[in-house]
Order: structure tokens, then C-alpha cells, then sequence
């Protein structure tokens, strides 16, 4: 499998979020900011990376029989490690994600990668799907966080974690009309309701536009049969 | 038999390994997280003063660090002293900690209360800077209600801290008799003794002499939730005569000191759970115990 296609694969084909429905409970419940979402990426993605890595070099040792508690104890091993420096160097960021921290150890797409890509595959690949599945897990956290802080607070504002917060970019504060948008917010996106209709409607969005695509394949598909046998 | 050596080994291999990863993050980060914290506690402290002339750390006796008093800072201001203490406290519903700095003045009275970390999302709202300083001004801890730390959470944070400053360390079983006890012994427990029955006391308060009994019970009327302790006092004929809620969630803690089972309703803690504990439980073991001290 080449580095490409792992990629398109992870992040587009069988996106964790939209298409194969993985790790819902923090999409939903950590998405009310984009600075919510980049940093549980980055959690996640760490994680994964780590672990595919560790689980890719002692698959050949692990008997089968014992391999999902190993993976659990690596993956736990991970989560805290990252938990610690995360509470240690980025605290506000730590305060932010707060349970949904060490819930990574419990998230499906984690064990999920580990049992069906890292164990059967080479280190260097196994490293590479960590980073994609991150990456389509961070594609899907920050495309409803967008609509979500958007429309839910009517701003784009985004903290630096690593220095306590402290504000680095306001997309309408910068434009001089924050007061009219946040005027405006609809208040709901930003409940746990508000997560679920985002996310209803951004994964029909993507349903409609893997279907039109699909759909698109299939008649060229048959234009090409059809073409084919008409010159035999 | 390979296997059976074989699995141990891994497994043991791997959580040495994993042992040995988390040792090394822990000690990476111990000295930024306790410095971090102890920063956020300066800043909470500045927060609740116009002006500090000085502070400085008092020691936290053992008796009070168990019951969630992290640190005392003793802090000057405008020439007044006050002292300001940091509790770690739970709701008694699950979910993290929350943190709270109280800070009280010589005659414990409250000058301020900022909480650090809210253990709880939907306690954001309750723990806001401006509406905590609206009811504590008006001295009405308990219209906090209907978000995960309640009024009675408040209270309770609000007493350690008040004990703490006089130095009071809390026995329930002397609150139990408005603390008139004048002796205290506890008996061995019959062997047929139910388990929720702990310990086992008689005790004499003005002149009169009382059985009591500590119990530690799970209320599953509604769903399960944390075990419940109370603490039942018994007339020497047997008859109920108090009793006093040391431990539980916060609806527990509503009905602290009931003496009239039959008006404890809608709570998580219903009079039918009283009953059952009493009847059931308490007074089998007290008859035994009757006729074991008879026959002695």
C-alpha cells in the first residue's frame, strides 16, 4: 500500500468521523471551539502515531491471545503521558478538553487502528496511518467546530494553549464588526443539541457528495462498457 | 504450559515498560504542574483582594488535608489579616474535583470565594466570579441550587474551612449529641451482625445512656449512587432516638438530623430506605445485643 493511497484512504474514503462513525463522543462534546478541536488533534493524532508505531514493531512478539490488553496498556500508557505534559505546558488546553482527555484511551479509533491496520502492516506504514487517521479525525473536529463557533458564538477566535490562553487571532475582532456578528449567534449550535444538528447535517452533506461522486464513477463506468462493446 | 509462561511474560514486560514511561513523564512534569498550580493559586488569591501588603504558606494539619484542604495562605491586606484556604472538593455525583479558595476574614467571615478548577461543565454558571460575590454578600450559600455543586456543597466547603480556621476538627458522633458526650465505648459486634453495620457505640449523653450504630448503606431505591453513611443513635429500650448523615451524595445531606422518618420523601434517601435500615438491619442486632448484655 503506498503512502498516497494510505492517506486518501484515512482522511477522505473511510474518514473516521463522516464515514466510519468513529470516536462521536468527544466530536460532539469538545467541537464548541476550534481551539478545542486543534488540540484534541493533536492529542489524538499523537497518540495514534505512537501507538501504531509501538504496536507495528512488537506485533511478531504479542500472542494473539493477549493482544488487546497489551494494546489497551499501551495506548492508556500514551494517553497519560500526554495527558501530564499537556497539563503541565498547556494547562488552559487541559482545562478546556478536561475529561475527554484521558477518554482518548477508550476512543475506537485508536484500538480500532491498532488491531486492524498496525498489527498486520510494516512500522513505516503503520506510522503513516496513525498520522492520516489523525489528520481525518482532525478534518472532521475542526469542520464542525468551524460551523460550530461560528454560527454558535459568531466569532472565530483562537487561543495560543502554551502561553495561558491568550488570544492570538479574532477574525471579525481584526474586521472591527464583532459586536454585529456576536449579536447574531445562535446559541443552540453551541449546546449539546447544536452538536448533534452540525453534525447531521455536515455528515448528509458528505453522504450527498460521496453518493454524486459515486454516481459519476458508475455511469462513466458504464459509458466506458458501453463504449467497449460497441467497438468489439 | 509454554503459553501460561509465555502471556504473563508479555504482559509483564509491557507494563514494566509502560511503569517505567509514565515514572519518567510524571517526574518530567511534577515540578511545572505543582508550580502551575500554586500560580493559579496566587493568582485566585490577588483576584479576591484590592491590594496584598503579604502572604505566607501555613502549614495544613493532617486532621484537615483529609478532608480536602490543600494549602493555607495567610494574606494581609489594607492591614487587615485574613486567611485563605483551598479545598478540593466533589459533588458527590461523580465527575472531577472542583477547587475552591475561601478566603476568611479573623472573625470568619467570609471575604471572598473563587473556585480554580470546576469539576463539572454545568457548574461553569454557578461558579461565576460575580454571582458567587452576590451570594456570598447576601450570605445566601443556599440559593445555589440546581446545578451539580449545590448550596449544601458550598456549605459543607464553606464549614471546612471555618473549622479549619478554628482549629475544630469535626466528630460526627459528637454532633450527634450536640456535642454533650460525655463517654464513648465501642462494643464488639454480635457475629450475626448485618455487613452495613460498621461499628457499633454506647454512649452516655446527660446522664442517659445510648446505643449507636454506624451504618453504611447503598441506596437503590432510583439508581445506584454513592454508599451512604449515617449514623443512628437508639434509646437503651431500643427505641430510635436520632440520627445523623456523616457521608453521602448531596440529597442525602438535605436530610442530615432527621428525626421524623416520615417526613423524609422525594429524596434519594426515601423514608422507606430509613425504615428498612432500622427495622431490618439495626434492630435485629440491637435485640441480640440486648439479650447477650442481659445475660452478662
Amino acid at each position: 500500500m503506498k503512502a498516497k493511497e494510505i492517506f486518501k484512504e484515512d482522511i477522505f474514503t473511510k474518514n473516521p468521523i463522516y464515514i466510519l462513525m468513529l470516536g462521536m463522543c468527544p466530536s460532539l462534546a469538545i467541537t464548541t471551539s476550534i481551539d478545542n478541536a486543534l488540540g484534541m488533534t493533536l492529542a489524538v493524532t499523537l497518540v495514534l502515531v505512537l501507538t501504531n508505531l509501538v504496536v507495528s514493531l512488537i506485533r511478531k512478539f504479542i500472542p494473539t491471545e493477549v493482544r488487546l490488553p497489551v494494546y489497551i496498556i499501551i495506548i492508556a500508557t500514551f494517553v497519560t503521558c500526554i495527558s501530564l505534559l499537556v497539563e503541565a505546558y498547556a494547562y488552559s488546553l487541559y482545562e478546556s478538553l478536561g475529561i475527554f482527555l484521558p477518554l482518548i484511551t477508550v476512543n475506537c479509533i485508536v484500538l480500532g487502528r491498532a488491531e486492524a491496520f498496525a498489527s498486520r502492516n510494516k512500522v513505516g506504514h503503520s506510522v503513516l496511518d496513525g498520522l492520516a487517521t489523525g489528520l481525518g479525525f482532525g478534518l472532521g473536529l475542526l469542520s464542525i467546530s468551524f460551523v460550530r463557533e461560528l454560527l454558535g458564538t459568531g466569532n472565530i477566535v483562537l487561543h495560543n494553549p502554551f502561553a495561558n490562553g491568550k488570544e492570538i487571532f479574532n477574525l471579525f475582532g481584526l474586521m472591527g464588526i464583532e459586536e454585529i456578528t456576536t449579536k447574531y449567534a445562535i446559541n443552540l449550535l453551541t449546546s449539546g443539541t447544536g452538536a448533534f444538528l452540525v453534525f447531521g447535517l455536515l455528515m448528509a452533506a458528505v453522504a450527498a457528495f460521496t453518493n454524486y461522486r459515486n454516481n459519476k464513477k458508475e455511469k462513466s463506468v458504464q459509458v466506458n462498457v458501453k463504449e467497449v462493446s460497441e467497438n468489439a | 504450559m509454554k503459553r501460561y509462561v509465555r502471556f504473563p511474560l508479555v504482559l509483564g514486560v509491557v507494563a514494566l515498560v509502560s511503569g517505567a514511561l509514565l515514572s519518567g513523564t510524571y517526574h518530567l512534569t511534577k515540578e511545572k504542574i505543582e508550580q502551575g498550580k500554586l500560580d493559579r493559586q496566587t493568582g485566585a488569591i490577588g483576584d479576591l483582594f484590592s491590594s496584598i501588603d503579604s502572604q505566607e504558606i501555613v502549614e495544613v494539619k493532617e486532621d484537615f488535608k483529609s478532608k480536602g484542604v490543600e494549602s493555607i495562605v495567610k494574606v494581609v491586606s489594607d492591614g487587615k489579616e485574613y486567611n485563605c484556604y483551598t479545598i478540593s472538593f466533589n459533588d458527590g455525583k461523580g465527575g472531577d474535583k472542583s477547587t475552591v479558595i475561601i478566603a476568611l476574614d479573623s472573625e470568619n467571615k467570609i471575604h471572598g470565594l473563587k473556585f480554580i478548577t470546576i469539576g463539572d461543565q454545568w457548574t461553569a454558571p454557578y461558579a461565576d466570579k460575580d454571582y458567587i460575590a452576590k451570594v456570598v454578600k447576601e450570605n445566601k450559600i443556599d440559593t445555589i441550587v440546581e446545578a451539580t455543586i449545590t448550596g449544601k456543597d458550598l456549605q459543607k466547603v464553606l464549614q471546612i474551612a471555618i473549622d479549619c480556621s478554628q482549629g475544630k476538627v469535626r466528630d460526627p458522633l459528637s454532633e450527634l449529641f450536640n456535642d454533650k458526650l460525655d463517654t464513648k465505648e465501642e462494643i464488639t459486634k454480635p457475629d450475626t451482625s448485618a455487613t452495613q453495620i460498621k461499628k457499633i457505640y454506647k454512649v452516655s449523653s446527660e446522664q442517659k445512656s445510648y446505643y449507636v450504630f454506624d451504618v453504611t448503606f447503598v441506596d437503590k431505591m432510583e439508581y445506584e449512587r454513592n454508599s451512604i453513611n449515617l449514623l443512628f443513635a437508639l434509646n437503651e429500650d431500643g427505641t430510635f432516638y436520632r440520627m445523623k448523615i456523616v457521608d453521602g451524595d448531596s440529597y442525602a445531606n438535605s436530610y442530615d438530623m432527621a428525626d421524623d422518618f416520615d417526613a423524609i420523601n422525594d429524596a434519594t434517601i426515601t423514608a422507606n430506605n430509613l425504615e428498612t435500615v432500622f427495622t431490618d438491619i439495626i434492630q435485629p442486632v440491637y435485640a441480640e445485643l440486648a439479650s447477650l448484655q442481659g445475660g452478662n
